[in-house]
């Protein structure tokens, strides 16, 4: 289980993150909403050890994860908002040296590595730079990357960016899967209906602060609105979409 | 026009790279930009001091021009040196690449506004280095270096065709057309001048005396200096009779008391007679009476009383320094042992017996009247000059017949009538020591064994002589002039002489007049001159890179372009770095001779430029250079021009289509696994990055370029003769200094050369991967950076050198030599690892950094003074000194241990945590959102 406790996030003064508290489950999907600069890739950086925190607590169960960092990392797998990978090597080393970095054992990660790639499509490319690589590509190198130590918690930061709609359909029966399997999953994503189809808990994020936290269906009901978009327009949207887009395309037309 | 200004600015400011910076620089690309141009402008500065020294030097003619010629070439090869570099290191800027095409494509800009904005991008860069880089030797250099007030004639140095060798016999016809140039209006032996030239030349029996201008055969000249090899010949007598020895300390000829005995070694006869004793050209205390006949009131007591002010300490590194005081005292030395007064000396011993009457110090009756008339270079009549003390250094007087006679007798000694004469002249001969490059001293006699001669020349106020013999090719050459030496003529005529003899190409007789340059306009011209030529110089270099780059892009499909144009901009680096090193620095008549003959160096385009420079200030001298400038920037030109024609008409549109990178279907990527997991993984992704990353693959040539360059330094240069205790005539298979000087050199620059290059990072954004993989405590880190850096740049180094040094070497020498080495590497290797922990290619970049740079060029003169010494102390080790082994063995293996300690330690306490940052990040940062 990740708990997070009182998150916050300052940079000079000013509050990114405030306050964050929230708790993802083993065996629940936990969809994190917020519009652009709301601080959810900020949270995820934090949870990941990337980024340190001004204040607040983050557990993973029920152990905060300073406490031994080392072998915290060794129990999550992380998908960047964007594919920054190192262009010059290939797919199939990149991904060998995430395994040699995560000091799984030679032989069977290999044999893993091959198993992953194939199943994702790249089995074909694995020798070429990863500069050659498309988008959508780049994007499953890091799914595989994050997959290939089979960890317990798994934190997504768009992970449908770029993906074909083939591979967005396995990627979103993937995540249930594992959920179902007992993994923590944590996920961020624009796409809320995606986000709805998988999900069963999300979190909204509001410049910096959580706005919601609770089940679709609890909101649905709480909200009377038939739809996540519906709740997440009026949660976490300051302006009405309908007149802004009118304010867009009239301001075109001068 | 408002399009290309926006691009233009895009395009000039993409010339400096900002990928590599820290996200903490702060002061991004105006920073960096600004060290740019302040490391210029101190290197403008540092170059530009010099010029306060040479301001109105009017020194004697030719050399004063050799010293404007190499001044004026550094300052051209170094702007090439340095818009090259810069050229290189900016290689993907230079055409329109994918990155520009995709961003700019769907954007309504002509593709000739983009193309014409690349072109002012790139011209801008190359102006505005140049420019700063001459900001303040720009103004400097073309006020002191002064055009000469009045018209000069110097010699063309270029070169005749080659023709059938011509005989002693018909020597007289081809010299007289060759000589018609130097005949001509102002030059030195025109019409009205009173110079003349009398020529003696003897091959295989056949001697031939001939004369031009005022000069008959049977003219008494003064012969100068070649009357030290007289000296020399008469030395050898004394010897052969037993009556001083060649090591015989000098001491010892001289009057009771004249000198104090010093401690240590002591100049020897030898080392006078070779010109190894360290004593000055000219006594410091001459004070001459008569300007026009300085030499003619030192006396043997003047000459005593600066020997014992001075000593006769032999200095322990005296090197080939030509001396006349040296000979002046040897004569004397050996009149006193023989009793007898130098000129009885060479009457008696040698002149006589050879049958040179005209040949003598003083003039008789008979003879006065033919002692043809000395003129100073500028034709001005002036009087012969006599010595007295320092006869044995060039007092005697000759004719040609004379002179021939004499060279006659030094090339066929066998055909003596004398027995004692002949073993002497032979002893003469013999090469005893190093002058430079390959040419060797006897006991007066220079041997060049390059033409397998023997040489000499002499010159005094109104004389210049050059006499030479070989036999080997049996032939004489005697050339005497009636004109100061500062005009060259006698040695120009004399080496003339002895390549028709040999039918090699000719070095020309012509002469080229430089005019006057005076007043506001004559200073105008320089800067003019100056600054064009710099551009040009620039824009050569800048457009023949640019020219191989677009027509590599033209002619290879794009992928394996990519692939090959990181090879090329390698190719580029080392031809640009190579060149610069390589080629001779400062100008000598024989430089400027080659680099316009068709030989190597007149590949050179920094002599181009050179003759450019002259041309455009007015002055003939170097045409045939300045034409090859001509052409080459018209080729340049043209090259560039279709390079960005074909840039603009095929690759612009291609661009896109074509894959940057083609897929690989093929390969194996295999690389063994050493050490732990965690090290294995940053091994293998620091080879791969070095081997993939052009950049880094750049900055690692950058070192090994300067390595190499310093390589050759030791080991061509007269530095390698210096440091060289015994030349040998295979230097690769000594265990010498500069062999071992060089390969800890080359070491010690692939180290650092790698080690800098783990400290620029590859892809900051890419780093979170590192970041976020589990590891504990910072010794897995110590030990993959150890053992990358050893992987790339010990071992390599040292397994290349040990088959060198073990085929050249004595297995006991090259097994001794390896140790050190090894040991220097490891050392260097652990002292690169100090500091905090951080994974090759993966820390930001922070330009202050390059201040530590900028302090080791500083230092660099230091840490070569060092790397010689110590390698002076491992030859000592090597040859068989155990004690100096252990020495140098436990010196070395004490600073490993230390360095290796440290490293240790810092990678257990709290600087074990991997740096990705140089600096802790600020306050205030993006927000990564």
């Amino acid at each position: 289980m990740l708990e997070l406790r009182g998150v916050s996030k300052r940079y000079s003064g000013m509050l990114a993150v405030d306050h964050v508290s929230f708790v993802a489950s083993p065996g629940e999907v936990t969809g994190y909403l917020g519009p652009n600069g709301s601080g959810k890739s900020t949270t995820m950086k934090m949870i990941t050890g990337l980024i340190e925190r001004s204040s607040g607590e983050i557990l993973f169960e029920g152990v905060p994860i300073e406490r031994d960092l080392s072998a915290y990392k060794q129990r999550f797998g992380y998908v960047p908002e964007e594919p920054h990978l190192y262009a010059h090597l290939s797919g199939l080393e990149y991904l060998v040296m995430v395994g040699q970095l995560r000091n799984l054992p030679g032989k069977p990660t290999r044999e893993r590595i091959d198993g992953l790639l194939r199943l994702l499509g790249l089995h074909g490319d694995r020798y070429t730079p990863i500069s050659a690589y498309s988008k959508g590509m780049r994007q499953k190198v890091l799914l595989a990357a994050a997959l290939l130590h089979d960890p317990d918690l798994l934190l997504l930061d768009e992970p449908f960016s770029g993906l074909d709609v083939g591979s967005a359909m396995v990627l979103r029966s993937l995540i249930q899967e594992l959920a179902a399997r007992g993994k923590t999953i944590l996920f961020s994503s624009h796409e809320l209906e995606t986000v709805e189809r998988v999900s069963s808990r999300v979190v909204i994020l509001h410049r910096g602060k959580v706005v919601a936290d609770d089940s679709i269906e609890r909101l649905r009901k709480l909200m009377s609105l038939p739809s996540l978009e519906g709740i997440f327009s009026q949660l976490a949207m300051e302006q009405d979409t309908a007149a802004l887009t009118r304010e867009i395309a009239d301001l075109i037309r001068k | 026009m408002a399009r290309f200004r926006i691009l233009f600015r895009e395009f000039l400011f993409r010339m400096v790279d900002l990928e590599l910076l820290s996200s903490h620089a702060q002061g991004d690309s105006s920073r960096l930009l600004g060290q740019f141009a302040s490391l210029l402008l101190f290197i403008s500065v540092l170059i530009s001091i010099p010029a306060l020294g040479v301001g109105g030097g009017q020194g004697e003619l030719a050399a004063a021009l050799n010293l404007a010629w190499s001044i004026e070439h550094f300052l051209i090869a170094t702007t090439m040196l340095l818009v090259g570099l810069f050229a290189v290191l900016r290689w993907d800027s230079a055409f329109p690449d994918r990155r520009d095409v995709l961003v700019l494509a769907p954007l309504p800009i002509r593709w000739q506004t983009l193309l014409v904005a690349k072109v002012a991008a790139v011209a801008a860069a190359l102006c505005l280095t140049v420019a700063v880089f001459h900001a303040v030797a720009g103004l400097a250099w073309p006020a002191a270096l002064n055009a000469p007030p009045q018209t000069l004639s110097v010699p063309a140095l270029t070169t005749d065709a080659a023709r059938t060798p011509v005989d002693a016999a018909g020597m007289e016809s081809v010299l007289a057309s060759d000589l018609a140039p130097a005949r001509a209006p102002f030059a030195p032996l025109a019409v009205g001048t009173g110079t003349g030239v009398a020529v003696g030349v003897s091959q295989r029996g056949v001697r031939r005396i001939f004369t031009f201008g005022p000069a008959r055969p049977d003219s008494i000249f003064e012969i100068a200096s070649v009357t030290k090899t007289f000296t020399g010949i008469a030395l050898a007598q004394l010897v052969l009779q037993g009556k001083v020895r060649l090591d015989q300390p000098i001491r010892e000829l001289l009057p009771p008391g004249a000198v104090r005995k010093p401690k240590g070694a002591e100049i020897t006869l030898l080392d006078l007679a070779t010109h190894h004793s360290g004593l000055p050209r000219m006594p410091a205390n001459l004070h001459a009476a008569d300007d026009d006949n300085p030499l003619a009131d030192y006396t043997a007591d003047d000459l005593y009383a600066f020997i014992a002010g001075y000593g006769v300490a032999k200095p322990p590194d005296a090197e080939f320094l030509y001396s006349n005081l040296g000979f002046g005292l040897l004569g004397q030395a050996l009149a006193n042992r023989a009793g007898a007064a130098w000129p009885a000396l060479i009457k008696t011993g040698i002149t006589d017996p050879l049958g040179m009457s005209d040949t003598t110090v003083a003039l008789s009756p008979e003879q006065a009247p033919r002692f043809i008339q000395g003129h100073d270079a500028g034709h001005r009549p002036v009087r012969g000059w006599d010595l007295d003390a320092l006869a044995g250094a060039g007092a005697l007087r000759s004719t040609a017949g004379d002179m021939l006679t004499y060279l006659e007798a030094n090339l066929h000694p066998e055909r003596l009538a004398s027995r004692e004469l002949a073993a002497a002249i032979a002893e003469s001969q013999a090469p005893r020591a190093v002058v430079e490059g390959s040419t060797r001293v006897g006991l007066g006699w220079g041997y060049r064994s390059s033409v397998a001669a023997f040489t000499h020349s002499g010159g005094t106020g109104g004389f210049g002589s050059h006499v030479a013999f070989s036999p080997e090719h049996d032939y004489a050459i005697v050339v005497l002039v009636n004109q100061s030496p500062a005009v060259p003529l006698a040695d120009m005529i004399g080496e003339h002489i002895r390549q028709r003899l040999s039918g090699e190409p000719a070095v020309s007789l012509a002469f080229v007049t430089i005019p006057a340059s005076r007043g506001i306009l004559g200073w105008a011209r320089r800067m003019f001159a100056y600054w064009f030529t710099m551009l040009a110089a620039g824009a050569f270099i800048f457009g023949s890179l640019l020219t191989a780059q677009g027509l590599a892009a033209q002619l290879l499909p794009r992928p394996i372009f990519l692939r090959a144009s990181s090879f090329l901009q390698v190719a580029a680096f080392c031809t640009i770095v190579g060149t610069y090193f390589l080629q001779p620095m400062a100008i000598s008549d024989e430089v400027i001779l080659a680099a316009q003959r068709a030989g190597r160096l007149s590949w050179s385009p920094s002599f181009w430029f050179l003759g450019l420079f002259q041309q455009l200030n007015g002055s003939p001298a170097l045409a045939p250079l300045a034409r090859r400038a001509w052409a080459g920037l018209a080729v340049v030109g043209c090259g560039t021009a279709l390079a960005y024609g074909l840039c603009y008409l095929r690759t612009l549109r291609q661009i896109v289509e074509q894959p940057e990178i083609a897929p690989h279907t093929l390969g194996a990527r295999w690389m063994p696994q050493i050490g732990k997991s965690i090290t294995a993984a940053i091994i293998q992704f620091s080879v791969r990055t070095l081997l993939r990353s052009r950049l880094h693959r750049m900055i690692l040539a950058f070192y090994l370029g300067i390595g190499f360059s310093l390589t050759i330094l030791f080991l061509k240069t007269p530095l390698a003769q210096h440091l060289s205790e015994t030349p040998a005539a295979d230097p690769w298979r000594q265990v010498s200094v500069p062999l071992l000087a060089s390969s800890i050199l080359l070491m010690g620059f692939w180290v650092m050369g790698v080690r800098v290059a783990f400290s620029l990072p590859l892809d900051l954004r890419a780093n979170w991967i590192f970041q976020i993989a589990a590891a504990r405590g910072g010794a897995d880190y110590l030990a993959a950076r150890r053992r990358s850096l050893l992987l790339l740049s010990v071992i390599p180094v040292w397994v290349g050198l040990a088959a060198l040094f073990l085929y050249l070497w004595p297995l006991r020498a090259a097994v001794g030599h390896l140790a050190i080495l090894g040991l220097v590497g490891l050392a260097l290797a652990e002292i690169s690892l100090n500091g905090a922990q951080k994974i090759p290619f993966t820390c930001a970049y922070l330009p202050g950094k390059s201040n530590i740079h900028l302090t080791f060029w500083i230092l660099i003169g230091l840490v070569l003074a060092l790397v010689a010494k110590g390698a002076a102390y491992e030859r000592l080790a090597l040859m068989g000194d155990r004690a100096m082994f252990a020495m140098v063995a436990g010196v070395l293996l004490a600073v490993w241990a230390g360095a290796r300690w440290r490293a240790e330690w810092l990678a257990k306490s709290g600087e074990g945590i991997p740096r990705f940052e140089e600096e802790d990040p600020a306050e205030v940062l993006t927000l990564g959102l």
